[in-house]
């Protein structure tokens, strides 16, 4: 069956099976950063955003795609790089497979609360596993590119 | 494993439910979490995305719930009211993660009435009923205790929109596990409804328990009462993730936790 979809930003066009899941048609069309972990829902390596909202490859049907935003790691390349930074000056980019994954939640977060809590980090990173173990250096990168993040906003509004 | 040859996504639900009905093994599928992780051969799946099941609406005596809103809506859309929003949370946040909770659907739990549900636990606590396309209304009691109707297409759940105090307490080996047991309770109007769940057989109704409760009122000296009450009046059973022992030992305190968090939301509620 034929679906149309925008892929970051892009309109496409793929013939899929009726019972393809979404993490395998978007890796043939090269978004290997969509990483496959567990494949049963658990992981978040596989996170991505359908229509803005965080969401699994793996556990939907391509088919449901039809219509919808979708957006990889791929197409927020420079957002991802500056947030690889602040992973890597605390020491947590480790394997790196789950970094696409958690840095798409990050960018969720980062939409949804401009000074989140610790709390609010962990509450929002649950569903994103690190096989390294990382949490705690996660945690910190994470609080330093969002308090970063946020001095960079109030900055700008205090200048204008 | 999950295989099919043809994907449906109907405009009606009429439609649904001839597709659902002309094939014999064909079914409705919600967020799709669940049927991923077995091992199903079917020749049709019926999508009910575009019959607009995804909205909450809140009126005076309830709030009705489509079969296609997600976890994650419940426990933050704006149009949630606040209270039942943070029984939600409460309730679902340890459910792996906000990208599986933007995904997995209401209805597909509830129909499905999986046992190990955080949802379908909460949800018999606050009472009201589910609504089918053919079958009509049945209350939530009798649709997670009766055998279940044939083929239909669950559309709606609806339940009280106001309520004094609710809690909502579980145990799991691990975080974002499925829960070993779970327990909510409920407090409206004088009245007080407990439901356990994980069991690890579906959400039930702890009725001996409650009227205790009903009867005596809550205080320090009931809720001992009440722990004890329920440990033998709930059925437990075995499985990989703990016995039944265990779970009955667990539920002692998993409903001393919930009355006591009852106790001071409805303090604070006073004051």
């Amino acid at each position: 069956m034929k679906i149309k979809f925008k892929l970051n930003g892009q309109a496409v066009e793929t013939d899929i099976r009726p019972d393809a899941f979404l993490i395998d048609v978007l890796r043939d069309l090269d978004c290997l950063g969509v990483k496959k972990g567990c494949d049963t829902g658990t992981c978040g390596a596989c996170t991505i955003h359908v229509d803005g909202k965080p969401a699994l490859a793996c556990v939907q049907l391509a088919a449901k795609a039809d219509g919808q935003e979708i957006l990889t790691i791929e197409g927020v390349r420079d957002q991802a790089k500056e947030i690889g930074r602040y992973l890597v000056a605390e020491g947590v980019e480790q394997c790196g497979y789950c970094s696409p994954g958690t840095i798409m939640s990050i960018l969720y977060l980062e939409e949804q609360i401009a000074n989140p809590s610790d709390e609010e980090i962990l509450y929002y990173l649950n569903g994103n596993l690190c096989r390294c173990s990382g949490y705690t250096g996660q945690l910190r990168a994470i609080r330093a590119y969002m308090d970063s993040k946020y001095k960079e906003v109030n900055k700008n509004e205090t200048c204008a | 494993m999950l295989s099919f040859n043809t994907y449906h996504r109907p405009q009606a639900l009429e439609s649904a439910y001839e597709i659902l009905n002309k094939h014999k093994r064909s079914q409705v599928i919600g967020g799709g979490a669940f049927l991923r992780m077995g091992n199903r051969k079917l020749t049709d799946v019926i999508d009910l995305s575009s019959l607009n099941l995804d909205t909450v609406q809140t009126h005076t005596d309830q709030i009705e719930i489509g079969a296609m809103t997600t976890f994650h809506t419940l426990e933050s859309g704006a149009h949630i009211p606040q209270k039942h929003r943070a029984f939600f949370k409460e309730s679902l946040g340890q459910i792996v993660g906000i990208q599986l909770r933007n995904m997995v659907t209401v209805g597909g739990t509830v129909y499905s009435r999986y046992g190990f549900s955080d949802l379908n636990t909460a949800l018999l606590a606050f009472g009201g009923a589910v609504h089918l396309y053919k079958s009509g209304q049945i209350s939530i009691e009798n649709f997670f205790e009766q055998s279940l109707p044939d083929r239909d297409i669950l559309i709606k759940v609806c339940i009280p929109s106001a309520f004094d105090a609710a809690s909502f307490k579980s145990a799991r080996l691990s975080t974002a596990d499925y829960a070993l047991l779970n327990l909510a309770v409920t407090f409206t109007s004088g009245q007080y409804r407990i439901a356990v769940g994980a069991r690890p057989h579906r959400a039930k109704l702890a009725l001996e328990t409650m009227h205790l409760l009903n009867s005596k009122g809550l205080s320090h000296e009931t809720i001992d009462q009440a722990a004890e009450t329920l440990a033998m009046e709930m059925p437990f059973g075995s499985n990989r993730l703990a016995s039944s022992t265990y779970r009955q030992a667990v539920s002692k305190g998993l409903l001393k936790e919930a009355l006591n968090s009852i106790l001071q939301e409805v303090h604070s509620n006073e004051n």
